[in-house]
């Protein structure tokens, strides 16, 4: 009898840990593959939201689209998903959620906290989302967008996402729960990648577009928008983006370009990048020293040069790049520091985490600490080779 | 008691069976009368070696004691005498002939018949390498089979008399010295303790061995190999061997011995171990690949890639039953037509392939009925099923498949890793003649852990390693 009854108790705990019984089949559902959130001046239906589905259907007749898009307006995330659900015939899946668009009108009206809860309140919807300005658009025309390459848009959007952001380091990677830990922070500050719609939006959503191999409608990564209390106030520059980049190191397979003489230029590939970060006070003021080394290789060299003969060039070309990156390092926090006013590196919460006490007995607080932030930068550069050829061609 | 007094009880004993056959010789006026069976003893050895002998020698014989006479010169190499009747007929069935004389003496010869097959190749446990005789239902041959390999005077012989009716002869065998006393007082217990009517085979001595029949594994090995049977009992085994059964049964057991091949000790040792580890992941994918699936399609969407997620939901498009329904639809197809090729005659085998892998496989597919990938899953499963030699334990990791499965249905992942709990405790907490099934892993002895991957010819299989604390 004891032992029933402990097969009984253990039954029982299954039961309850597993949530209960909610045994699903996959055809039920709808699997969304990204999903867009734009402002909607209505007073009841604050938003419109844009899902993208991918169509599980077989592929016998090459023509049908592989995602089907739907549309609907509600006051909250949810309300407008429970709207969508009455024209879709499956339930909407979050799991696979990989792309989440906002539009810029709605960056630049709310702020990401009121309408992201849903998505980290959600036990099904995927936190590991990455998030992406619709630049000078409405982020339902990125996903009805069908793109070349891939036959998923929203795969398409991030395998590109994810190359542009290892390979050219202007773009970088911010995910659902990045972006809300980001904006949780004093001031509410972060950068996001943006993405911008060249053609019309019209003829994107046709299969037509891909027809051709120069399709008129594209999609195609810019520069990093910057966040300020949780609201859009610009764009860096390529080079300031790519500043951002290489002090968080994430430009890691990036390349760098100098002058090699007046008019032609050299590229040199990162192949190692590392950032230190010092913080100290120097005269009472905050001060930041960003260490910067990177390994790289010549990958081409557009001027006349010979290594053999000239054994003083490598250091010169060191030297350019270190200025160069220097140089942008330095656009970006001027950018970003001065004319922003915006930590978008986070060195206000470094401070306080890390010289509380020094920041006090200066006379700073959270908040203003950042305005005053003094920056030292240096730049390392080794050129490790030189690729096949130790004379340029030129 | 008169002689015709004691064949006439004979005879109302056993309603005048017809094959058996009572003979009388009258030699020097003393009465002695020969018992037979007609079926079991051999006619020509009856003929040649007593009733000719006895016919040409009758008039010869001057002596006065008839017994001493026909117990010295009957020329015969296993005479035993006895005096209690009521052994004759256990004789007689036995395939001796029983001489009684006047005075309650009994003599009986041996003149059994070969009505046995002969010695045949292993059919179950096909190998490349290695000896291909096999066990056959005779027990001396198989007897003398061991005997073969192991020489020593070491190897003892214990012999035991199991069934009222059947009274079928089980012989214990071990090697002095090597094998635990624990072990073999334990099986001796056990087999003191068996009563039945009827040993049929191998598996009656099992079954009234076991303590319970719940355990779903069996716990004792089964082989057919003369081979395989030596190098047990060199490791330190009992191989007990039972009349009539072309199968020894070698005590204890091991989980893991199921995952060795009689033939592991005839290759390279380095390619044994790849061997083992493909059988352990055969085991694995046999028991978690349809509940894992099942877990996958109706509750962790979330472990797998979105590429493959929409892959599944593509093949399930248009397929009208539930993933569950699928994968034990085609479990069951799979369980019938692996019965049927079992109990089908040799020629009608290949239709009855042809059938599954065209009707169950391509066009049940095609027809929609099920998707493509359930018949992956369900392939994926049985065939690393039948990556083992033991049939019982084919037979029994199914169960466990199917207990998984249901799990899986139930409580997704959660339902699974509680199963496999459950599983491993029943694993964990069972013992074969007093030795820790799971050993060596429970209790873990880190000196047998190569044993599990590498097939060394000289292991032994040490007690001190496998018992429990409590057992030892």
């Amino acid at each position: 009898m004891l032992k029933k009854i402990k097969y009984i108790i253990l039954i029982l705990i299954i039961i309850t840990l597993s949530g209960c019984y909610n045994y699903k089949e996959l055809n039920d559902s709808a699997i969304v593959s990204a999903i867009s959130i734009d402002i909607n001046d209505n007073k009841t239906d604050k938003y419109t939201i844009g899902v993208q589905i991918m169509n599980a259907k077989k592929k016998e007749n090459t023509n049908v689209s592989e995602i089907a898009f739907y549309e609907a307006d509600g006051a909250t995330i949810y309300d407008a998903l429970g709207q969508i659900v009455l024209s879709s015939p499956k339930e909407l899946y979050l799991g696979h959620m990989e792309v989440v668009v906002l539009g810029e009108e709605l960056l630049k009206k709310k702020e990401p906290l009121e309408y992201l809860d849903f998505f980290m309140r959600d036990s099904s919807a995927e936190k590991d989302a990455v998030v992406i300005v619709a630049k000078e658009d409405n982020a339902k025309n990125i996903l009805k967008v069908i793109t070349p390459l891939e036959t998923i848009p929203s795969q398409n959007l991030k395998a590109s996402l994810f190359n542009s952001a290892n390979l050219s380091g202007t773009t970088n990677i911010i995910t659902l729960d990045e972006l809300v830990s980001n904006l949780m922070e004093e001031g509410k500050e972060s950068v996001l990648p943006a993405v911008v719609l060249t053609g019309s939006a019209k003829e994107g959503e046709s299969q037509d577009n891909i027809k051709d191999s120069d399709p008129d409608v594209r999609i195609k990564f810019d520069n990093l928008a910057v966040l300020k209390n949780g609201k859009l106030i610009g764009y860096l520059n390529e080079n300031e983006s790519f500043g951002f980049n290489i002090v968080t190191a994430d430009a890691k397979n990036t390349y760098i370009k100098i002058k090699c003489d007046n008019e032609n230029f050299a590229t040199l590939e990162i192949t190692s990048l590392k950032t230190n970060e010092e913080i100290s006070f120097k005269n009472k003021k905050p001060n930041v020293t960003i260490k910067t080394s990177a390994k790289t290789n010549i990958i081409e060299y557009n001027c006349k040069m010979n290594f053999i003969n000239d054994d003083k060039l490598i250091g010169e070309i060191e030297k350019k790049a270190e200025k160069r990156i220097e140089r942008l390092i330095n656009s970006f926090l001027e950018k970003s520091y001065n004319e922003y006013q915006t930590d978008t590196l986070h060195y206000g919460s470094v401070f306080y985490k890390e010289k509380e006490k020094q920041m006090k007995k200066h006379g700073y607080t959270n908040k203003t600490i950042k305005k005053d932030i003094t920056f030292n930068v240096n730049a390392d550069v080794k050129v490790d080779g030189n690729g096949l050829t130790l004379k340029s061609v030129n | 008691m008169t002689i015709n007094k004691l064949t006439n009880e004979l005879k109302k004993k056993t309603n005048n069976a017809p094959d058996i056959k009572y003979k009388d010789f009258i030699i020097n006026k003393q009465k002695v009368t020969f018992v037979y069976s007609m079926s079991v003893a051999s006619s020509t050895s009856i003929n040649d070696f007593i009733l000719r002998r006895l016919d040409e020698e009758k008039g010869k014989i001057k002596d006065d004691d008839i017994y001493e006479y026909i117990k010295n010169f009957i020329p015969n190499n296993n005479i035993i005498p006895f005096d209690k009747k009521e052994d004759i007929l256990y004789f007689v069935n036995s395939g001796f002939t029983v001489a009684i004389f006047e005075n309650d003496k009994y003599l009986a010869f041996e003149n059994r018949a070969s009505i046995f097959s002969s010695i045949n190749k292993s059919e179950n446990e096909r190998g490349l390498k290695g000896p291909t005789d096999a066990f056959s239902e005779n027990y001396q041959f198989n007897m003398g089979m061991i005997r073969r390999r192991v020489k020593t005077e070491d190897l003892w012989i214990d012999e035991k008399t199991i069934g009222t009716k059947s009274k079928t002869k089980v012989a214990m065998f071990y090697i002095k010295g090597l094998a635990s006393e624990k072990v073999i007082k334990n099986i001796d217990e056990k087999l003191n303790k068996i009563d039945i009517d009827y040993v049929g085979n191998t598996n009656y001595i099992i079954e009234a061995m076991s303590d319970t029949n719940r355990f779903i594994l069996p716990v004792n090995l089964v082989t057919e190999r003369p081979d395989f049977a030596a190098q047990m009992l060199i490791e330190g085994r009992v191989v007990l061997m039972v009349e009539n059964s072309n199968e020894a049964i070698i005590l204890p057991c091991r989980f893991i011995d199921f995952f060795r091949n009689p033939e592991d000790y005839y290759e390279k040792s380095l390619n044994v171990t790849i061997s083992r580890i493909v059988r352990f992941i055969a085991f694995f994918l046999t028991v978690f690949t349809p509940a894992i699936y099942i877990s996958l399609m109706a509750f962790n969407w979330e472990s797998l890639p979105s590429g493959l997620l929409i892959s599944f939901s593509v093949q399930r498009e248009g397929v009208p039953f539930s993933s569950i329904f699928e994968i034990l639809v085609m479990s069951l197809m799979f369980q019938i037509l692996r019965e049927s090729d079992l109990r089908f005659p040799g020629k009608g085998g290949s239709s009855i392939s042809i059938v599954g892998a065209l009707v169950l496989g391509q066009a049940a597919v095609e027809a929609g009925v099920v998707s493509p990938i359930t018949i992956i899953i369900v392939g994926i499963a049985s065939v690393s099923s039948l990556a083992f030699s033991s049939i019982d334990l084919i037979n029994s990791i199914r169960w466990w498949q199917l207990f998984l499965i249901i799990m899986a249905w139930l409580f997704g992942f959660v339902g699974v890793i509680f199963g496999s709990l459950i599983i491993l405790s029943t694993l964990v907490s069972q013992s074969s003649c007093g030795v820790a099934y799971f050993s060596p892993f429970e209790p873990f002895n880190m000196k047998e852990q190569k044993n599990v991957y590498v097939p060394l010819k000289k292991e032994k299989f040490h007690p001190k390693n496998i018992f429990r604390k409590k057992d030892k």
